[in-house]
């Protein structure tokens, strides 16, 4: 069954289209990395999905609803991100309390866990925390909600490197336990990448592919060696990307859908291109690498 | 796969209400605050007028607690446009929501406010009569209770709580609209003031008439009509605008 | 039990040579359960679809088979397979990259030769 579902859905602001006729579905109970560069539309598509945005042409549905003030939508997500609101009146505590009358699944016994693991004070304030630690206790109303969508756009932010690999850990040890349809939305896909089931690649408001983590993984090959060896190769193969090319030795980056052997034969060092590497390589919107911008000043 | 949970607007409205109980205490701080200022403000500057020939002096002082009631009045006001900014509805979407449930919470809140601001504001009569015959040096005390029936007495706080009421429903239209476009914070003034400078120069009285609409109402059940469609018109007007809201 | 996260082997592929081991360690007899794709998920911080690639992996090459409803076992010729596939695939691959190698160093074959048997009495020596 699927949860979500695109169709030509574009948000325009005046001219800019922030997503422009994009398409895409989610299956029930998968983990969805949405990885794109900043200003992809990662946010707005999230935000239009979670029901708080509307697009201004084409369709979206959640749950088989349009999520826009779908009060049932509401009610089956939860989108946590670094501005989640909480009132200054009540501390953390309070504020697991509440989430639980408004939340049917909610698990208050994995809530105040983590809580106590992360090292909060329950009386402390949502306003007093540092940045990371706000992410944090975000997360943890996110997972402790388990709603059958969870949205976590860029969940992170400010987590230091230990908190986060705590945070992956937590979240798959949770859907293990409860699965349910998981989106997020992250710059760091190298560390996040394992407990995905699916990527989807967006920039400039489109999709640029949706595929499993494995299949990404064998998305693209760098070939390098001798520059006249390489270029001769090329002819048959679909390039995403050149880097480091020079009169005598160059790398190129292409679709992995050709035998090997042939081309090893000839020389070349064929090297497998990672997740992180391949979604740069597809949403570079510049001609050439940054490397251009020096050599030509 | 986790099923999916029905769910009824009363009992997330219910749910948002609760909340706002808990989470709004500045609103019933600021209540406080105001009443207080407006009962020292009676007792400090009350009307005065005195009459004397040469053997004696009278001193009349009224007190009354209208100021009070005309600072609630615009305390409610106030609050209802806070209401309705983006840093309140937040916190709503934070948690299930959406923008009807948003709204009938609110002014479910509102309501309540603004009854027990009422309520107050008219028991600061009688602080204000206490305190008053405390602290001056009177000779005559004189209350009117006595001429007025119970009939009467709840007429006049239903009169009170429909002012405020009413104010707070113009506040809460006008910052939805201020939310739905920010460039109405200037143009809603402006407009304001610009038909009622057109109006007075056409002989008109301008914003007098819609005051007096209201505020010279004597008869009461005509009063309480006018009031009462009045706040449905405005409610209705506030959740069609924000329906369209995007939020967070 | 740490998989090699920065490898650029699949971590199906990891997962399923993972298993393989297990099973040429003694640690996996015949007819024994493999591990579900939920625990393996647990165990190694991958997405339960990733680990059950690798499961199905080793279900196509005959290692395991299926009971229904009970998961996954592993296969009385098992063993051979695995023995039979790793050297035609890994040694042979190791072999390849050997001789690949000798010829951009200008090894002689008599040389290399010599090399392995150098290093095959050495590890028997041992």
């Amino acid at each position: 069954m699927k949860v979500i579902e695109c169709e030509r859905l574009v948000k325009a602001y005046c001219s800019m289209k922030a997503l422009d006729q994009i398409n895409f579905s989610i299956e029930e109970n998968t983990i969805t990395g949405l990885i794109g560069r900043n200003g992809a539309g990662k946010t707005t598509l999230l935000k239009i999905i979670a029901g708080f945005w509307r697009g201004t042409e084409g369709e979206v549905k959640v749950f088989n609803r349009s999520p826009f003030n779908n009060l049932e939508v509401s009610m089956n997500s939860i989108f946590v991100d670094d501005m989640m609101s909480f009132t200054y009146t009540l501390n953390l505590g309070e504020i697991l309390d509440e989430a639980k009358a408004f939340y049917p699944n909610w698990d208050e016994e994995i809530a105040f866990a983590l809580l106590e693991y992360f090292n909060f004070n329950p009386k402390q304030t949502h306003q007093s925390l540092s940045k990371g630690k706000r992410s944090t206790f975000n997360m943890i109303v996110g997972l402790a909600a388990k709603c059958p969508l969870t949205i976590f756009d860029e969940p992170t932010t400010g987590m230091d490197a230990a908190v986060r690999k705590d945070f992956y850990r937590a979240l798959l040890k949770d859907y293990l336990i409860a699965p349910r349809t998981i989106i997020i939305s992250s710059h760091h896909l190298d560390e996040l990448e394992d407990i995905l089931e699916d990527i989807l690649l967006v920039d400039e408001g489109k999709k640029v592919l949706q595929l499993p983590v494995d299949e990404l993984k064998e998305y693209a090959v760098t070939l390098s060696g001798r520059t006249a060896v390489v270029m001769q190769t090329l002819q048959d193969k679909e390039v995403i990307y050149k880097r480091d090319v020079n009169i005598d030795n160059c790398s190129v980056v292409v679709r992995n859908n050709f035998s090997h052997e042939e081309v090893k034969r000839l020389g070349i060092q064929v090297s497998p291109v990672t997740p992180t590497d391949i979604c740069v390589y597809l949403t570079n919107q510049t001609k050439g690498a940054i490397d251009d911008v020096f050599n030509k000043s | 796969m986790m099923s999916l949970t029905k769910v009824s607007l009363s009992s997330v409205v219910r749910l948002q209400y609760r909340y706002k109980l808990k989470a709004y205490t500045g609103v019933f701080m600021g209540l406080i605050l105001v009443q207080v200022i407006g009962i020292l403000l009676t007792l400090v500057g009350s009307m005065q007028t005195s009459f004397s020939n040469n053997v004696y002096t009278v001193e009349v002082s009224m007190f009354s607690p209208s100021l009070v009631i005309i600072l609630t009045i615009i305390w409610a006001f106030l609050n209802a446009i806070l209401m309705t900014t983006k840093a309140y509805r937040e916190d709503d979407f934070t948690f299930v929501s959406n923008r009807l449930s948003y709204n009938l919470s609110n002014m479910a809140f509102l309501l309540t406010a603004c009854v027990i601001g009422a309520i107050t504001a008219l028991l600061s009569g009688g602080i204000i009569q206490l305190l008053t015959y405390i602290t001056q040096d009177i000779d005559v005390f004189l209350t009117v209770t006595h001429e007025v029936s119970v009939g009467d007495y709840v007429a006049g706080a239903v009169v009170t709580l429909l002012y405020i009421l009413l104010a707070a429903t113009a506040g809460y239209l006008i910052g939805m609209m201020t939310q739905f476009n920010k460039r109405l914070i200037i143009l809603i003034p402006v407009l304001l003031i610009g038909l009622n400078y057109i109006a007075q120069h056409n002989g008109n009285s301008g914003f007098v008439n819609i005051l007096e609409f209201y505020f010279m109402e004597y008869s009461f059940s005509l009063f309480l009509l006018k009031a009462v469609v009045t706040l449905i018109i405005g409610s209705g007007l506030a959740i069609l605008l924000s329906n369209r809201l995007e939020v967070r | 039990m740490v998989l090699n996260m920065d490898s650029t082997i699949p971590i199906y592929v990891q997962i399923a040579e993972w298993l393989e081991n297990e099973i040429l360690n003694g640690n996996l007899k015949i007819d024994d359960k493999v591990y579900s794709q939920y625990k393996l998920a647990d165990m190694f911080t991958i997405n339960p679809a990733t680990a059950a690639k690798g499961l199905n992996l080793l279900y196509e090459e005959k290692i395991l088979y299926n009971k229904r409803g009970l998961g996954k076992f592993v296969s009385h010729e098992a063993m051979t397979i695995i023995l039979e596939k790793r050297k035609e695939m890994k040694l042979k691959g190791l072999l390849n990259e050997a001789v690949q190698e000798a010829t951009r160093l200008q090894v002689t074959e008599e040389e290399l030769l010599e090399m392995l048997k150098q290093i095959m009495k050495e590890s028997k020596g041992e």
